[in-house]
């Protein structure tokens, strides 16, 4: 089972760890099996979801395996590996919940909402795992200020999206026959929030991996 | 947190082979998220409404009739019935309007000599007062029409016949095969979709260009033909264009309900449309102001045209009535100042034949052309006729040179001689452009295309 042990363990980044065979190899955080499953598993619903006409049975299995997939990747992570607070663990469900709620409730949207809450919930699991790895690797142990990395992660990942609608307004705009007139004011908003999300994002990755990369090239820690 | 476990997080935080890609469709499908929740304060529950757009939907269908007395079972026999011609000269659709030296074509006789049993069927069909055409309106706005087609070359083949009656001499025949089309338009009277308005448009556009040939080629003289091929006006065409916007707007109400609730079984009627598959799943985002936007839309029609205004434009009403993205709502509703125009230009149409035939008659009774319309008054009409758009009194023009007609089918040069009377309305533009624009009769003159208006010619008087 020597290739399964491989699969288990990253290659080490420092050049003076690699050169020393006596240090045993960085296993892996997550369950590469599952991260491979969940990540097919997204392409194939993302496939379903533009053949809807053709194959209508297919979207709805393929929206369940993905939630399926993300929920055990992500809890393992949180759950086993991080092992995260209550409180942690209750603002990640409110957010869930509470965006989920938003577009499932909307009338007209239940079902398209339905197919798009693993996406919510891959948007909010990957945030808060991102947000305490951070928290972790920044030595930062204050509740408020875990979930304070967590939301600005989530912020930061929902700065495309937000970039993006605020372009599509933009975009409309220029056809008034569109009807985007009564969201004119919310164009600049949009873009401004997601920039200042993106620049955020970016500081705290930036950070992360300076920090991450110099525990690794470290001797010991 | 161990050392070994620290390190497996920094890796982890390292790691961005996967996240590249999810950050790409997660972006995508969180813009939706986000569409929506933008969208949900203006968001409408499209099951609630169905119900009552169904309804109303359903409301459209005319009232049942016997089959016996059903005329639409008889023109299917007559549909039947129809044999095409032998020859390929003798394609229909552009020789209806042929000079009269056609109409003596052996081959065309004996072409419409083997439609004795269609003919008689016609006949029997349009002498029936009532019809119903049994449409399926469960499918709403994708229901067919198939009638439509063969109603269209119904009344050309009767318009044919028309004009071979009128070249024989026979007008009342000629008038009366000329109001079974007219008959034929009231039989499709009933369903309000604005195709079908249309298509009856087109029919009495057909009526309308065979009298304008009949009078110009086979002009009749006797005061009781000239009378026969008269119809009383339709004066109240808004209420036409009314009811069938009415109808349209109905069924484009409970079609929006039907999308919005993203069943399978409008999934035919997008791919119909050209809307890309992927996109099914998300036409419904929009659904709450389509329907608000589209509500807004059809009342505003409703009151302008209740207020007297035949000039819309489709721009201006659409955009004060915009309640959010409302791209459906834009892509399937019809082109209403199109659509008015046609009505508006039919009724011209009409206005202006029926004082073309007065003017024959005036021309029977004292022997000379009148020489402004104003003559016609208290003999033929209360007032000066007026047109439909801008209730303008039409104009009388005398040619006082020679006109050259427009050469189609390799027809020979034809003159219109000095002294052929154009009777002409304005149009929808309101002004006098001399009666340019629209006529069966094209003549070779100069011709802007802002000219529109609607005429009528009529030979000079034989000496």
């Amino acid at each position: 089972m020597n290739w399964l042990k491989k699969l288990k363990t990253f290659p080490r980044h420092s050049p003076q760890r690699n050169a020393d065979a006596s240090v045993p190899p960085v296993p892996h955080m997550d369950s590469r099996l599952l991260r491979w499953l969940a990540t097919l598993s997204a392409i194939e619903t993302l496939a379903a979801m533009f053949l809807y006409n053709q194959a209508t049975w297919l979207l709805l299995p393929s929206v369940a395996a993905l939630g399926v997939f993300l929920s055990l990747y992500f809890s393992h992570l949180l759950l086993f590996r991080m092992q995260c607070s209550l409180v942690e663990l209750f603002a990640i469900t409110t957010t869930y919940g509470i965006f989920t709620g938003l577009v499932v409730s909307t009338p007209g949207a239940m079902k398209i909402g339905s197919y798009l809450s693993p996406m919510i919930a891959a948007w909010v699991l990957y945030s808060a795992v991102s947000g305490i790895a951070n928290a972790t690797l920044f030595g930062t142990t204050t509740i408020r200020a875990r979930l304070l990395l967590m939301a600005a992660v989530l912020w930061g990942n929902a700065a495309l999206p937000l970039i993006g609608l605020g372009a599509l307004i933009f975009a409309w705009l220029f056809n008034p026959r569109f009807g985007m007139e009564i969201y004119r004011d919310y164009a600049w908003p949009l873009v401004i929030i997601g920039v200042l999300g993106l620049a955020l994002n970016a500081a705290i990755f930036v950070k992360t991996r300076r920090i991450a990369k110099a525990m690794l090239a470290a001797p010991t820690l | 947190m161990t050392n070994t476990q620290l390190l497996s997080l920094a890796q982890w935080c390292l790691a961005c082979e996967h996240r590249i890609v999810w950050q790409f469709w997660m972006s995508i499908l969180l813009l939706f998220v986000f569409i929506i929740i933008g969208l949900r304060g203006n968001a409408e529950d499209p099951r609630k409404n169905y119900p009552e757009s169904h309804k109303a939907l359903l409301g459209l269908i005319p009232p049942p009739i016997p089959p016996a007395e059903n005329a639409a079972h008889v023109y299917r026999k007559a549909f039947a019935a129809v044999v095409a011609p032998a020859s390929p000269t003798l394609e229909l659709d552009s020789n209806t309007s042929r000079e009269s030296a056609y109409f003596e074509k052996p081959e065309l006789l004996a072409y419409v000599d083997s439609l004795a049993t269609y003919y008689s069927l016609l006949d029997d069909a349009t002498a029936m007062p009532k019809c119903n055409w049994e449409l399926n309106y469960e499918q709403g706005f994708a229901m067919t029409m198939p009638h439509h087609g063969s109603m269209r070359h119904a009344a050309r083949l009767l318009a044919i016949r028309a004009r071979l009656r009128a070249h024989g001499g026979d007008h009342a025949g000629a008038a009366r095969d000329l109001k079974r089309i007219e008959s034929m338009v009231v039989h499709m009277a009933d369903e309000r979709t604005l195709l079908n308005t249309l298509v009856r448009i087109s029919m009495q556009a057909i009526r309308n260009d065979v009298l304008q040939r009949i009078i110009f080629y086979d002009t009749p003289i006797d005061p009781r033909d000239i009378q026969a091929y008269r119809t009383p006006l339709n004066t109240h065409w808004t209420d036409d264009a009314l009811k069938t916007f009415d109808g349209e707007f109905t069924m484009q109400a409970e079609m929006l309900d039907r999308i919005g609730m993203q069943g399978d079984d409008n999934a035919t009627l997008l791919k119909g449309w050209g809307v890309p598959q992927g996109a099914y799943l998300f036409l419904g985002l929009m659904y709450g102001s389509e329907r608000k936007t589209q509500r807004a839309f059809a009342q505003d029609v409703a009151s302008s045209l209740h207020a007297g205004n035949t000039t819309l434009t489709d721009d201006e009403i659409y955009r004060r009535n915009l309640k959010g993205p409302s791209v459906l709502v834009y892509m399937t509703g019809a082109s209403l100042s199109h659509a008015m125009t046609a009505f508006g230009r039919n009724a011209d149409s009409q206005i202006s034949a029926d004082t073309a035939l007065a003017i024959l008659l005036f021309r029977a009774k004292h022997a000379r052309d009148p020489n402004s319309l104003d003559e016609l008054v208290s003999e033929f009409f209360p007032s000066v006729p007026v047109d439909a758009f801008n209730k303008k009194p039409l104009t009388l023009l005398v040619e006082t040179n020679e006109l050259e007609l427009d050469r189609r089918n390799n027809s020979p040069k034809q003159m219109l001689p000095a002294g052929t009377l154009r009777v002409y309305s304005w149009g929808k533009n309101g002004v006098d452009d001399l009666g340019v624009g629209y006529r069966s009769i094209i003549i070779r003159e100069k011709q802007q295309t802002e000219c529109d208006d609607n005429a009528f010619f009529i030979p000079p008087m034989k000496k």
